[in-house]
């Protein structure tokens, strides 16, 4: 009768010990890579929610690594000595934020002056718009170079169902700054996406100014102009001008009876567009993470890494405008959405 | 309906002159049992629906309460803190479509403004929306509050915004759910009612008649025989209870007589002994003579209660457990069926049963020769064990093969089981008596058809087919523990039960066209609908048409409930009219026309009620022909001798069972070709041409009958 006890405390002794020898195996795995990883971050307007999410990855993973963050401060004149540094202490991988941040830092896939960029150093980049369009890639699936990342926008098609779902526009009007090179693909994309679900498109440039650049005095006349023509909807794209003029546009657009639709989430925080589809900056960084970690931990050659890309977008909408509109979502989408005041609002 | 199975069960136990007497003991106390029983139950089962409806109905209340809540709180979501007015709210009516999707018992949503303005109905139609709007509560109803509006449970949910209502969201529940839920208990409770009542009665005329009518025929029979002089009996009983006493009371007395009488002629003897006149011993010897002859104190017999009755019980419920999975054999063949099958999948669920009604055939010469050597007793024991192993196989089977093999070993011991039941008849009964021995063996059988497959459904539903195997195999181990422990033992085979299917039987069979018109054409095709209509077309038919298995039991059961319920009545009606020939065509016809039932649904109002009409037909049909085909055979044969009698009724036995094994196979391959509909239809278009063939032959060869009877009488 007394038999088993010991059989079932040496049972309990083994089940209860796995747990720690799990933690031995764990330890035992670090202590192979107790140099932490060095990663050689550059941004462009500071740090944001996308190195978190990146940092947060990264620690789940249990993978050690030290960071150095170095800031553009929007601007790519700062980008040379960044890059001295880099090829100076070359860091196990590279980090850029930004299409800006990234062409300036490891270049376009062909250029006159290698030299110039870092070209040997494995890289992830991250919250590039249209990295093929802007030359970062050769395509989504193989980069071509030691270079590879996450693209951050929303299919188009994608975007343009989501504002089907809100309501049935079928006319939309996408003002623009045609000397930006994001801002012409995404046109691109529009013109091509938007016939097979019925849209009919009103594409307006941005007059430009004296000195070659689009002029912001003109914003509130081409709402006019959109409304005039039967457009039912603005749609903004990943366009640093008319982001940086998000506010004076949007309002004009109110103004004029017109909802925005943003694709990015500047606008939505900073501005009054009524709502986007964008990707969460958080979630963007862990994405990256998990190509920095095929990277370092696996040991796979970015080129041989295709493009990553969100599956699952966020549904933005600011109620004060939808008020202010009277543009309610359907119940279905009020499900889904995110709902968020205008700033200090 | 209890007081069929009263007759049922009572006719038997009158068979016996001596037991007559005791029906009225016996009688009272079925009728007291009965009445006290459905009383209790009748009150229980009515509790148990009543608990069930107020269980039921707050449960329902709750479920639109929590499904109404959500809503609510969704909708005040939008109107309060998004600010969105009721009025303009888009998308609402696929929002409340898709709850009303996802939560069947849910009948209606709908959002009234405080102006009783419909802004949003989904889920009725205009009319029944006009009928249940004047009647819903308004805003100031509490949220949650319940309230019946046309029919309908109602629950409220005023949503406010900015601290006033700005709609109210009503959610209704249709109260037919709980009626359909509460209609399936009644039929359950009924179906509970009517098993246990069957139940109870089965084991009360069982316990009578092993320990009360049985030995009082005897100590009737001793005392009888006392009246007449003769003292040399005694009666033979184990049981130490009230009737045992008085038995024993009464072989006490007895063998105080006969040593008295041993005392007293000890006594005479030497009183004669002790005479020298012959003249004296003579006078003496003139005195005694009639004492010795009027009164007998040796010779007689141990006297052992016997009765066919005591069969009965472990029959029954062998026959339950065999009856259990009836109602859902088929479906739970064809869920360990192969896909990959050359044969059709209607073939492969119907092969099973086939196998097993021939496996259950084939031993049927092998029950015979074990019962000469063993006895019946005995045999039934051997019986039970590839039974109740088979059963218990059914439960762990894991495949479609597995299964036919388990179910071929349930068959080989149902099949000695029935040999075994019929010879311990046969051995406790006489010729005056045979036919009555033989009711209690089929009043047995049917007992079960009715509670096996009822009860089954609702054990199928509760615990699932699997285990209702496990009690099957249970309820076998039950029949022989009460074999083993409760019937006499000692008793041998005293005729001989083996059947000889020799040339001679199959002769008298064949060469007679009326026996062969009944064993062919009215025999076969009533087991072939038997097996493959109720026992393979209706549970996978019914099962489609989307029932629960305590449904389809409940259909299954009305079989034997018709046929019990019909066939004293029909059996006195064609004995009294002696014209069994018609009577057996007409039952066929009944069945056979039964079954077209199904070729117009809408007719009967609907595919269940087809059915319901094939079954009950069958039913009566059944009733009607069983007992008069025997008379037929019994009586055609008997001009072939007392041998040949017997081996006729043997070989037709024989013939009529291939009917139950013909049944599935071709109930399978009408089903692969037109379906199980088409297939019920066909099969009643089969029978109905076999009796009418019966018919032809029956009147073809009536006139060579005559002729031979003249001869055979001349």
């Amino acid at each position: 009768m007394s038999r088993p006890i010991p059989l079932v405390a040496l049972m309990l002794c083994v089940v209860l010990s796995l747990p720690a020898l799990h933690v031995r195996a764990q330890t035992a795995n670090d202590a192979q890579a107790i140099t932490p990883f060095r990663i050689f971050a550059v941004v462009w307007r500071g740090e944001t929610e996308v190195e978190q999410g990146f940092r947060d990855y990264l620690t789940q993973r249990g993978i050690p690594f030290e960071m150095t963050v170095r800031n553009l401060n929007l601007d790519r004149g700062n980008a040379p000595p960044i890059v001295e540094e880099i090829k100076h202490t070359r860091p196990d991988l590279v980090y850029t934020w930004g299409t800006g941040t990234t062409s300036s830092i490891v270049g376009k896939v062909e250029t006159d002056t290698p030299e110039s960029f870092v070209r040997d150093i494995p890289a992830v980049f991250t919250l590039v718009s249209y990295p093929r369009a802007a030359n970062i890639v050769e395509s989504y699936e193989s980069t071509g170079r030691p270079v590879t990342g996450v693209a951050f926008l929303a299919p188009v098609e994608t975007q343009l169902k989501a504002i089907q779902a809100y309501r049935r526009f079928t006319t939309i009007a996408v003002i623009y700054d045609e000397t930006a090179g994001n801002s012409r693909i995404n046109v691109t994309d529009l013109r091509e996406a938007a016939p097979a679900l019925d849209i009919r498109l009103i594409e307006l440039p941005v007059p430009l100014g004296e000195n070659g650049k689009p002029d912001p005095a003109t914003l509130p006349r081409l709402v006019q102009k959109a409304k005039a023509s039967g457009a039912e909807l603005l749609y903004m794209g990943p366009d640093s001008f008319l982001t940086r003029h998000a506010k004076a546009y949007t309002d004009a657009a109110i103004a004029a009876g017109l909802p925005t639709f943003a694709s990015t989430q500047a606008p939505l925080k900073n501005s009054r567009a009524m709502f986007g589809l964008v990707t969460d900056y958080h979630t963007l960084g862990k994405l990256t993470a998990l190509q920095a970690e095929r990277i370092l931990v696996e040991g796979r050659r970015p080129q041989d890494l295709p493009v990553a890309r969100l599956s699952r977008y966020k549904l933005w909408i600011n109620v004060d405008v939808m008020r202010e509109l009277g543009l309610y979502p359907p119940m279905d989408i009020i499900a889904i959405a995110d709902f968020q005041t205008s700033p200090g609002g | 309906m209890s007081s069929h199975a009263d007759t049922a069960v009572s006719t038997p136990a009158s068979a016996k002159g001596g037991i007559t007497r005791t029906r009225g003991i016996l009688g009272r106390l079925v009728l007291l049992a009965v009445i006290v029983l459905l009383l209790g139950q009748i009150v229980v089962a009515w509790f148990a629906v009543t608990g069930f409806e107020r269980a039921l109905e707050p449960q329902l209340g709750q479920k639109a309460g929590a499904v109404g809540r959500a809503v609510a709180d969704q909708i005040a979501f939008v109107v309060d803190e998004l600010g969105i007015p009721s009025d303009d709210l888009v998308g609402v009516d696929p929002f409340l479509d898709k709850i009303l999707e996802s939560n069947e018992d849910i009948k209606y949503l709908l959002m009234v403004d405080p102006s009783s303005k419909v802004q949003f109905a989904r889920g009725l139609p205009p009319e029944t929306l006009a009928q249940v709007l004047p009647d819903l509560p308004g805003t100031d109803s509490e949220t949650g509050s319940r309230s019946e509006v046309a029919g309908f449970i109602n629950s409220v949910f005023p949503i406010e915004a900015d601290g006033r209502v700005a709609t109210v969201l009503h959610v209704g529940v249709s109260g037919e759910y709980v009626r359909g839920r509460l209609s399936e208990l009644l039929y359950e409770a009924i179906t509970v009612i009517v098993v246990s009542l069957l139940v109870t009665l089965e084991f009360l005329v069982f316990l009578v008649s092993v320990r009360v009518s049985g030995p009082l025929e005897r100590i009737e029979k001793t005392l009888t025989d006392g009246g007449q002089g003769r003292f040399g009996n005694h009666i033979v009983m184990r049981a130490r209870d009230e009737i045992g006493d008085l038995v024993s009371a009464l072989n006490q007395a007895l063998r105080g007589l006969r040593q008295r009488y041993e005392d007293f002629q000890f006594d005479v003897r030497e009183i004669k002994d002790a005479q020298i006149d012959r003249s004296i011993v003579e006078r003496i010897q003139t005195v005694c003579q009639p004492v010795e002859d009027r009164y007998s104190f040796s010779g007689g017999a141990g006297l052992r209660p016997r009765n066919a009755m005591q069969i009965r019980v472990p029959l029954f419920l062998f026959m339950f457990a065999e009856e259990l999975p009836r109602s859902f054999l088929p479906l739970f063949i064809a869920g360990l069926s192969p896909t990959d099958s050359a044969i059709s999948d209607e073939l492969l669920f119907g092969l099973p049963i086939t196998l097993f009604m021939l496996a259950g055939m084939l031993v049927v010469p092998l029950g015979g020769g074990l019962a000469d050597r063993f006895g019946a007793r005995w045999v039934f024991l051997a019986g039970v064990i590839p039974a109740t192993i088979g059963y218990f196989g059914t439960f762990l089977a894991q495949n479609y093969y597995d299964l036919v093999g388990w179910r071929i070993l349930s068959g080989i011991g149902y099949g000695i089981i029935f040999i075994a039941a019929q010879a311990w008849v046969a051995d406790n009964t006489d010729t005056r008596n045979r036919a009555q021995g033989m009711s209690v063996f089929v009043g047995g059988v049917f007992a079960a058809t009715i509670c096996g497959p009822s009860i089954g459904g609702i054990f199928a539903d509760r615990i699932g087919f699997e285990a209702t195997f496990l009690i099957s195999a249970g309820l076998a181990i039950v029949s022989g523990l009460v074999v083993y422990f409760m019937l006499d033992g000692t008793v041998r085979g005293r005729r001989t039960h083996r059947t000889t299917f020799g040339g001679q039987a199959w002769r008298t069979l064949f060469s007679d066209g009326r026996l062969l018109a009944v064993a062919v054409f009215a025999a076969i095709p009533g087991k072939l609908i038997l097996a493959g209509f109720l026992f393979y077309l209706v549970p996978l038919y019914l099962s489609d048409l989307g029932n629960r298995q305590s449904v389809i039991g409940w259909m299954i059961m009305l079989y034997g409930v018709s046929t019990l319920a019909f066939m004293p009545v029909m059996a006195r009606f064609a004995d009294r009219s002696g014209r069994h020939v018609a009577v057996v065509a007409v039952g066929g016809l009944l069945a056979g026309a039964g079954c077209l039932a199904s070729l117009s649904d809408a007719t009967f109002g609907g595919p269940l009620n087809a059915v319901v009409i094939a079954i009950v037909a069958l039913g009566i049909g059944h009733a009607l022909s069983l007992t008069s085909q025997l008379a037929i055979v019994q009586e055609v044969a008997s001009y072939h001798g007392g041998l040949g009698q017997a081996s006729a009724i043997g070989a037709y036995r024989l013939v009529e069972r291939s009917g139950m094994v013909l049944g599935p196979v071709v109930a399978g391959v009408l089903a692969a070709n037109f379906g199980y509909q088409g297939a019920i239809v066909g099969i009643g278009c089969i029978v109905l041409v076999c009796i009418a063939l019966y018919m032809l032959l029956m009147k073809l060869s009536r006139r060579r009958t005559a002729r031979m009877r003249k001869r055979w009488f001349a």
